[in-house]
């Protein structure tokens, strides 16, 4: 294969996976910038958003009714809010606490889809079976199929955050606490469809990923850590930051697994963000929190 | 109760604490039962470990999040070292290996605060575990040597079979930990410590410099780290790329929430009830070992905020309390 046969294959690959990326990063820079909550748990959520629609796949064998995993997540991510961080908002360090506690969740998680179905490995079957011919590169209609999902819900998402009041209202309580109290904003109304939202962004990674990838109970913890240098690459609570950083940092992670190797990748992911933080702390985009 | 009275009692219970550790846990270990003597090794181990997890992220309010980085580099350190060289030799070595790294670490992220720092020192853990599959490709590190000592034209092993020697050096470097960081934290470095976690911004305007206050703590608590690291090989006698696993540092985050973030003895005492549930658990189910210790900690962390450490800080305060109150009546 030729360089450019080569270099368009890793933008391709590279643009399926950096819109998965991106949803997941987006969740977790939602959760960080409206309340303060960093959420080690996101690739847990992930990989349930992926098992409980492989699950209700098998025993309903209905490609459209598997979809119900996504508000399934949400109620469990507003059950979460409502049973721990609610009641940990006003505590005195709660931030930390909280991290400790999305850490310990999430390994939970993991144990207890381990023990329900098995450490072995899953794949969600693809949405559409076939490759689509360019020239001598053949790529997988999955693939463009992601990408237009993905896109879509990228899309979905802005406007929901930039031109709706629900939004609005979510970005008023990030940016400052007291004055959207003041304006009479139902904090806890919002926290919760914010988890919720956040929670549902990661499980359709999940699910898009996982008809790419296989997966078993412990493979969202790499994409947490990668979806956690984009959101710091990026800049907290920015949402083009989130996604500009998604494609550089899928890019690079592409690039360097198909040039250096699949075990360096996360590691030249990591010196990135090291040297980000070096150089500019708050991100490329972030303003100073 | 007199204040004098209390603090001898406190003092009583700290030293029958430590003579009870040191003669009667190894006669249980002799003559009854060997368990004990495990169990007592992994906590001591696990409690060090977290003590000086304890001392920068509970009283320095540094959120490093590098701790099972440190701990699995020096037992990889320690493993491979000490196949080429002296036993006690490789101690030291892994001991300044983990402190160049944590140096390299700790001025590249300097300027970060908080949950940055967190992820910084947590990318730590995933750059050194990437670096040593990078150099020793093969998972397991065996027969990593004994130590030994000659006393007297007698050659004094450390295995397995008869552990007590690791149990009583274990015994020594906690107490010696612990006084260091007694001594440390009552001086007025510590205060400047515990000042700038407190109110960082007031702390800065007095002129202290973070670095500087900061560094000496970092330095004891990779030191202790890392040394109890470099023994949990030693006493294992191989070391796995598992050491790096989130179930360690799940591990290290129980026994610090349930010991209470902050407290000076809780960590230690945490450290020793997290090891009797763990090997109660994984005798009888120990497929929802982790599930109950995770739901433990997550309402220790909800509900008993500062854990056990704040239980005993607590009664004390509790006593001293009543005894000033009822001086005051006196008087």
């Amino acid at each position: 294969m030729s360089i450019i046969e080569d270099m368009s294959a890793i933008m391709i690959s590279s643009f399926a996976i950096g819109s998965i990326y991106a949803l997941m990063a987006l969740g977790l820079s939602m959760l960080w910038s409206t309340l303060d909550l960093i959420n080690f748990a996101h690739g847990s959520i992930m990989i349930l958003g992926a098992y409980i629609f492989v699950y209700i796949l098998m025993s309903t064998n209905n490609l459209l009714l598997a979809f119900s995993a996504i508000p399934i997540v949400f109620l469990f991510g507003i059950a979460i809010y409502k049973m721990i961080f609610e009641k940990m908002l006003k505590t005195e360090d709660s931030i930390l606490k909280n991290a400790l506690i999305t850490l310990v969740l999430g390994a939970m998680i993991e144990q207890l889809l381990n023990i329900y179905f098995g450490g072995t490995y899953e794949k969600i079957p693809e949405f559409i079976v076939g490759y689509v011919s360019i020239g001598n590169l053949k790529i997988a209609t999955q693939y463009i199929v992601i990408s237009f999902i993905s896109l879509g819900l990228l899309i979905l998402l802005y406007l929901f955050i930039f031109y709706t009041k629900y939004g609005l209202a979510i970005r008023a309580v990030g940016q400052n606490l007291q004055e959207s109290l003041l304006c009479g904003l139902n904090i806890k109304n919002i926290y919760a469809v914010t988890v919720g939202i956040g929670f549902v962004l990661a499980s359709i990674a999940g699910i898009l990923s996982g008809s790419i990838y296989i997966f078993n109970p412990v493979s969202g913890r790499i994409p947490l850590l990668i979806s956690y240098i984009i959101v710091i690459f990026g800049g907290v609570g920015s949402f083009t930051g989130t996604l500009v950083a998604s494609y550089i940092i899928a890019l690079l992670y592409v690039g360097s697994s198909y040039y250096i190797g699949g075990s360096w990748s996360l590691f030249v992911a990591y010196l990135m963000m090291l040297l980000i933080l070096a150089i500019r702390p708050y991100g490329i985009f972030g303003a100073k929190r | 109760m007199t204040h004098t009275t209390i603090n001898v009692l406190r003092t009583i219970i700290i030293i029958s604490s430590i003579l009870l550790s040191f003669i009667l846990v190894p006669i249980i270990g002799l003559y009854v039962n060997q368990t004990i003597l495990t169990l007592a090794i992994i906590s001591l181990i696990f409690g060090i470990s977290t003590l000086g997890w304890n001392l920068l992220l509970g009283y320095g309010g540094m959120w490093f999040y590098g701790q099972i980085g440190v701990f699995g580099l020096s037992a990889y350190t320690y493993g491979l070292a000490s196949r080429n060289i002296d036993p006690w030799l490789s101690f030291i070595l892994s001991i300044i290996i983990s402190i160049v790294s944590i140096t390299i670490i700790s001025l590249l992220s300097i300027r970060l605060k908080f949950a940055y720092f967190a992820l910084a020192t947590f990318a730590f853990n995933l750059l050194v575990s990437a670096i040593i599959i990078a150099i020793y490709p093969a998972n397991v590190i065996f027969q990593i040597p004994r130590l030994y000592i000659n006393i007297f034209g007698y050659r004094l092993r450390f295995d397995e079979y008869n552990s007590i020697p690791y149990y009583i050096l274990l015994l020594l470097i906690t107490i010696t930990f612990l006084y260091i960081q007694k001594r440390m934290l009552n001086s007025s470095l510590g205060i400047r410590f515990i000042a700038l976690k407190e109110n960082e911004n007031r702390a800065l305007s007095l002129g202290m410099d973070p670095l500087k206050v900061r560094l000496p703590f970092v330095l004891v608590s990779v030191i202790f780290t890392s040394i109890a690291g470099s023994i949990y090989a030693q006493y294992l006698g191989s070391v796995s790329q598992s050491i790096f696993s989130l179930d360690i540092f799940i591990a290290f985050l129980t026994i610090l929430s349930l010991g209470g973030i902050g407290t000076f003895y809780g960590p230690l005492a945490a450290s020793i009830l997290w090891t009797i549930i763990d090997f109660w658990l994984s005798l009888y189910i120990a497929q929802y070992k982790l599930i109950i210790l995770s739901i433990v900690t997550i309402v220790v962390l909800m509900y008993l905020r500062s854990g056990i450490g704040g239980l005993i800080d607590l009664i004390s305060a509790r006593l001293m309390r009543i005894e000033t109150m009822r001086q005051q009546i006196k008087e």
